[in-house]
């Protein structure tokens, strides 16, 4: 076994519950060290595929592998793996240093050893003084905590966290972001994270996996997916987008040109496999990558349109821009250099919005 | 005032409950073999003849010699049932616990009557305590799995899967985790089945042997008119008795498991 063999692969998973298909013939490679995160709407089938990796449910087909031995059949207290529980799971009727020592109550450890480990456990999470406290006397991120100091006891080779971050609130999650962070990268743990969030996957993920209907439909660094989606349900998901359907026409260089019927033709940069002259391609062009402005540079595209609404968002403001031959209004999130104290008129004809060859990016259709 | 018609009515409601009930302890400490008003004066004499009366300390006895046996069997029986129903991937569920509630609509003369066909026509017992108790275990077992039941579903099942999840077998889980929760539940339904025990009189009635259990005495001793007043001390006695296990049941369900969230049960 070498050290480049993935920490968890599956090949051709798939679970059915009676005669619904959770995860549908699920293939995957999560690397050693790898911050993962299973990113999709509920009923995707990310939480289940958690479950098949923590041996809480298991396959109808396929395999899985956990460094390099196989888990299928095995149960969850003979996998090398831990789980943070989306309720944090902490037992109610034991202590927090208890709750933390629990993993150890098997490893045949003296007592003084197990309380070290649970002291040492505490004070990583920043939680010296409250071994003693129950469950239901601290709050809702100091419990947070204390679920991962007790998965984490046990050195798993992969952490597998469940919407760890739902029940707290924006400021705490962010903060737990950070924390979330360093302690994977000390611990050196493979992380596997279910969210339904896509900011807090792109914050923390070396790489996500986006899901629905129980299959993967793309694999990629947050970078790539929110800057490059390969399907319209992915450009979608990641974010919000405009996208806007047309032919390509031709070809010069890495531009590529884009007739959209009755709007006139587009300049975009290809990367990668371009789009054959006569196929179907879609713009995908994220909302911040558009301006509107009264004089458009050379080489820009250019659209026009009438502002439906506006709405003010503090550091920025997201605007919807009628274009007639357009289904859907135009997202634009306009940054907010100049203080806005009031609302522009909306209903204004003649808005021009624009953007750089560079901004959009090409799916197949 | 708005409320006072709701106050009264509220009063006459509790009259009505409870107004039979206080009767008992305000004769059995009456000057008086006779149950009429006006009341004649204080005496605790009747106490004296009730702990006196050998036949009553057996029935006490008897009824003590079922009542331990069928709270722990039916608790024990509806420890299994609840965790086979609630937490084993089991087909026909609801038939299945439809079926087991059978006994708290069926009416306890028929049930009695077709037990003592079984117990003694078919398969020739002897009618004794243990007969009785077998009744009883019957009756107590749908009261038991409710409860059991209930708590059992008001925990997060993830709990046990962490428990799983960090290492201990299934049956190291179950003792470290799900019978420490169930616990309350555990202590309601044996409390609760011991009343159901204690106070059952037509299965006992239909099923005992030689030994009377207490209901079954003080059905008996109704019928002398002289021993009507030390019944009535008895009945005193399990009244105050009643109450404690009710309180003492609630302080265990209140107590509960600390954070576990709501308690449920009785």
């Amino acid at each position: 076994m070498t050290n480049d063999a993935p920490m968890i692969r599956i090949d051709a998973l798939t679970k059915q519950f009676g005669t619904f298909t959770a995860i549908d013939k699920l293939s995957l490679r999560i690397e050693r060290g790898e911050f993962f995160a299973l990113l999709g709407a509920s009923g995707s089938g990310k939480t289940t595929l958690l479950r098949l990796l923590g041996g809480f449910e298991f396959p109808t087909q396929g395999r899985v592998l956990i460094d390099g031995q196989d888990v299928t059949d095995l149960r969850p207290n003979q996998r090398p793996t831990n789980t943070v529980f989306q309720s944090y799971a902490l037992f109610p009727h034991l202590s927090l240093a208890e709750n933390i020592g629990y993993g150890l109550l098997n490893a045949n450890l003296p007592k003084r050893e197990i309380a070290a480990r649970v002291a040492d456990a505490l004070a990583r999470v920043r939680l010296p003084d409250l071994g003693k406290r129950f469950p239901h006397q601290v709050s809702g991120g100091q419990r947070q905590r204390v679920a991962l100091a007790r998965a984490l006891i046990c050195k798993p080779k992969v952490l597998l966290l469940d919407e760890p971050l739902g029940a707290l609130d924006k400021r705490l999650r962010e903060d737990m972001h950070v924390e979330l962070r360093e302690i994977q990268r000390e611990s050196g743990i493979t992380f596997v994270l279910v969210t339904h969030d896509q900011e807090e996957a792109m914050s923390l993920a070396d790489r996500i996996a986006v899901m629905a209907r129980g299959t993967i439909l793309q694999v990629d660094t947050p970078r790539q997916l929110y800057e490059a989606p390969r399907t319209r349900e992915v450009a979608e998901f990641i974010s919000n987008v405009n996208l806007i359907d047309g032919i390509c026409l031709r070809r010069s260089g890495s531009e590529v040109i884009v007739a959209v019927q009755g709007l006139g033709e587009f300049v975009a940069n290809a990367v990668g496999d371009a789009p054959v002259p006569g196929a179907k391609v879609t713009l995908a062009i994220r909302p911040e990558k558009l301006r509107i402005t009264d004089a458009p540079l050379a080489g820009e595209n250019v659209l026009r349109g009438r502002l439906r609404a506006s709405t003010y968002a503090g550091d920025r403001s997201h605007a919807a821009v009628d274009v007639p031959g357009l289904t859907r209004p135009l997202l634009v999130t306009v940054p907010n250099i100049v203080r806005q104290l009031t609302d522009g008129p909306t209903g204004q004809t003649d808005i021009t919005v624009a953007w750089v060859p560079g901004a959009a990016a090409l799916l197949d259709a | 005032m708005k409320s006072r018609g709701l106050g009264i009515y509220a009063a006459a409601y509790l009259a009505f409950i409870y107004a039979p009930i206080l009767l008992l302890p305000v004769f059995s400490f009456n000057d008086n073999p006779f149950v009429t008003f006006p009341l004649k004066g204080f005496t605790l004499d009747w106490y004296a003849e009730m702990a006196a009366n050998a036949q009553l300390g057996n029935a006490l006895r008897s009824s003590l010699l079922i009542v331990v046996p069928v709270a722990l069997i039916s608790t024990g029986l509806g420890l299994m049932t609840a965790l086979a129903l609630g937490r084993y991937p089991l087909r026909f569920k609801t038939a299945i616990l439809t079926l087991l509630m059978v006994p708290l609509v069926i009416p306890t003369l028929v049930l009695g009557v077709s037990l003592l066909t079984l117990l003694r026509g078919v398969m020739g017992f002897q009618l004794s305590l243990a007969t009785i108790a077998a009744g009883h275990i019957l009756l107590c077992l749908p009261y038991s799995v409710v409860i059991l039941l209930a708590r059992l579903d008001g925990f997060d099942r993830s709990l046990e899967e962490a428990s799983l999840d960090l290492g201990q077998s299934g049956l190291a889980t179950f003792r470290r985790i799900t019978l420490p929760l169930m616990m309350p539940a555990i202590v309601a339904s044996a409390l609760l089945c011991s009343v159901v025990s204690f106070d059952e009189f037509l299965l006992a009635f239909f099923l005992s042997g030689s030994d009377a259990t207490l209901p079954l005495y003080i059905w008996g001793s109704l019928r002398f008119p002289a021993k009507l007043p030390s019944t009535l001390a008895l009945g005193t006695c399990l009244l105050l008795f009643s109450f404690l296990v009710v309180a003492f049941a609630e302080w265990v369900r209140r107590r509960g498991v600390p954070g576990s969230g709501e308690a449920t049960g009785l």
